[in-house]
């Protein structure tokens, strides 16, 4: 497993001094952190302990410039959440992001909390294929093959996430049309694997 | 009368010869293949600890060989032993042109090395070896997904690896494994099937990618991708082979677990909705609008959304941080061409532009950016994505002519009369096209790019006369 390294708790800068300010805070006000949040947090640096942290983690600052190293591929600045994560164990948060256009689902879960740390699990889930961005993977893809412009390309619309789902398109390039049916063939946690062929 | 004259070193002293640049080559293959590191695409197989230094030594096999003018009669291959011809007879009885750049030996150019190219090669050296991979035509294929660096994408075609790789399209590829060190480039240099690309024949190839990797086993793979510079015909749509595959989304995370401090400030409660805060920090993402200066390509128009300032070319733009096929809206400093490539790798039709481009809509490119280059000029391949232009083939190619002001006879143009099969179109500006000389018979205008008239109202190969205007003309609609 990686770690992040949160500057403010690992440096004697003013926003170190918030961080304490801030946790101070949480422990006066007697807010609702659970309570394996309260006591020391060990920081990463091994620098000794402060005060207790926050209670919810901001998935977007914590986990979007982490997705890479998971596998994960998301346009830069596409995730969104529906709020924050509650420092809980089985606490979860619903997230989506794009990679390529592509709609994901993004399920952030809390498996752990031990001290100033929490473990994510961090799961994919497809989302369906909008006619747009069909329309345009498949024209794009056959341009590949082709070496040249598809100029007209529409298909029937969405493209559910299930495997053996299916919608229509036609292309047409330099006078020529041709029918095609693209298929779901797999799914593996938001990636949707298809098959471009030609309609029956 | 020949006179022969036979000279000797001094006694005592060895006699020294310089050692053939292709035998040193293969020395220095062995020597690199001694040290090895865990590969990049598959960590379980080995590769030279120095790959560039190995590929190094393969491409200076390749050109000595391409400099030798016997080197096919050298090895006494079956076929092609004699290059200075204009025409060779290839396994077969095939008659194929070879491509000399230079009347007298050496008849080729050095090839040279292609970072992306290297990519694509490496990769599937790779493969081959994670697979144990015996010697078939098999060796070609890649698998059908493969997930690096948080890109998934089926890897089966040569095609495929190109895209990924963001490498050049029209490429070859050779094959070979398992074997030893140093038994290649010469083992595909004298067949009578791998040897073209090295030679010239069929078209030139000037850049080349290598990939060496070597198996659990001991066996060693080998992989070269050349350019092929003499393009190939595009092929129909109905000629294009399916099915094909497309991966799109994220997979599941290969480690699903994340471990984080939870160190941002807290909300007033946990319970209820939470509203978001402002990050402290800036993720690690482009700006979210075009920095100041210098050229730029954004995927939202009027330079909004996510921008990426371009200094030098860009073989694929997800490198940094634009989606593919997303470019909206570029801007471009005085004096430079900033050029947008429909394909990974600078493949494709490529549209120049010259001043900021606020709304691409109208143009071919909108939706269709993959690669972008830099320059003062407008570089070979690209056109003028500005200017009206008017072409005889689909893509802006074939003959085409840029005229300035209206033509009530295209027939008197060098384009002709009923050839008309694409155009560019200048920002903010109409060109109507009709079917008759002087502006007449049925008419249709357009206002964004068309790369074919096929399937439009107007047709194919049909405009006999065109005007050009700020607007469209009631008389003459868009649809």
């Amino acid at each position: 497993m990686t770690r992040i390294d949160i500057p403010a708790l690992k440096t004697a800068g003013p926003r170190a001094g918030l961080a304490l300010l801030l946790g101070g805070l949480i422990l006066l006000t007697g807010c609702s952190a659970p309570d394996n949040q309260a006591g020391g947090v060990n920081t990463p640096g091994g620098g000794g302990s402060v005060a207790s942290a926050a209670s919810t983690i901001d998935v977007i600052t914590q986990v979007e410039g982490r997705l890479g190293e998971m596998g994960i591929g998301a346009d830069p600045g596409s995730l969104i959440c529906d709020g924050e994560l509650a420092v809980a164990v089985d606490a979860s948060v619903g997230c989506e992001f794009t990679a390529d256009q592509q709609p994901v689902g993004l399920v952030v879960s809390v498996a752990k909390v031990d001290g100033g740390e929490a473990t994510l699990k961090v799961e994919t889930e497809a989302r369906p294929m909008p006619q747009v961005i069909l329309e345009n993977r498949v024209r794009t893809r056959v341009e590949r093959e082709m070496g040249s412009s598809v100029e007209f390309a529409a298909c029937t619309g969405d493209l559910a996430a299930e495997v053996g789902a299916s919608a229509g398109c036609t292309l047409t390039a330099a006078g020529t049309t041709r029918e095609l049916e693209v298929k779901v063939d797999s799914i593996d946690g938001g990636l949707i694997g298809v098959s471009i062929g030609d309609a029956a | 009368m020949d006179i022969l004259v036979v000279t000797s070193p001094p006694a005592g002293e060895p006699l020294r010869l310089p050692v053939p640049a292709g035998e040193l080559a293969v020395r220095g293959m062995v020597e690199l293949s001694g040290e090895t590191k865990a590969g990049t695409y598959y960590p379980k197989v080995k590769v030279p600890k120095d790959l560039d230094g190995f590929r190094a030594q393969m491409l200076a096999f390749s050109n000595a060989g391409r400099r030798d003018p016997d080197s096919r009669k050298t090895h006494r291959t079956a076929t092609v032993t004699d290059l200075s011809l204009n025409e060779v007879i290839t396994k077969g009885g095939a008659k194929e042109k070879v491509f000399r750049e230079n009347d007298t030996p050496p008849y080729f150019s050095d090839q040279k090395s292609d970072p992306a190219l290297d990519k694509m090669a490496q990769f599937q050296a790779e493969y081959n070896a994670s697979r144990e991979a015996p010697a078939s035509p098999d060796l070609h294929n890649g698998p059908a997904r493969f997930t690096f660096e948080g890109r998934t994408a089926s890897m089966l075609g040569l095609g495929e690896r190109s895209a990924f790789f963001g490498a050049p399209s029209n490429v070859v590829e050779g094959a070979a494994g398992p074997t030893g060190v140093g038994s290649l480039p010469l083992g595909w240099m004298t067949t009578d099937t791998h040897f073209r690309p090295f030679f010239n024949v069929d078209g030139s190839y000037p850049i080349v990618g290598y990939g060496a990797a070597q198996s659990a086993k001991g066996n060693w793979y080998y992989i070269f991708v050349p350019r092929r510079d003499t393009e190939l015909p595009p092929k129909k749509l109905d000629e294009v082979k399916l099915p094909v595959e497309v991966f799109v989304g994220a997979p599941a995370p290969e480690d699903a677990t994340l471990v984080v401090e939870p160190a941002n400030p807290p909300g007033p409660t946990t319970s209820g909705p939470v509203v978001t805060p402002a990050p402290t920090e800036a993720p690690a993402a482009p700006p979210a609008t075009a920095p100041p200066g210098g050229a730029a390509i954004c995927d939202g128009k009027d330079l909004s959304g996510a921008c990426a300032p371009i200094t030098e070319g860009v073989a694929d733009v997800r490198t940094v941080g634009i989606a593919n096929d997303t470019v909206s809206s570029i801007r471009v400093p005085e004096g430079k061409w900033l050029n947008l490539h429909r394909d990974f790798g600078f493949g494709g039709p490529c549209l120049s532009f010259s001043s900021d481009q606020a709304d691409l809509s109208g143009s071919y490119m909108s939706g269709r950016v993959s690669a972008v280059t830099i320059g003062d000029s407008i570089p070979q391949g690209c056109i003028d994505g500005n200017a009206l232009r008017l072409c005889s083939e689909g893509d802006f190619t074939g003959a085409c002519i840029t005229p300035t002001e209206d033509s009530a006879n295209l027939g008197t143009t060098e384009l002709g009369n009923d050839q008309l099969t694409s155009l560019v179109v200048p920002t903010g500006k109409v060109v109507s096209l009709y079917k008759d000389f002087d502006f007449r018979g049925e008419c249709q205008s357009f206002s964004a790019d068309r790369a074919h008239l096929s399937g439009t109202r107007i047709g194919d190969n049909s405009a006999s006369s065109f005007t050009i205007s700020d607007s469209v003309p009631a008389d003459c609609p868009e649809s």
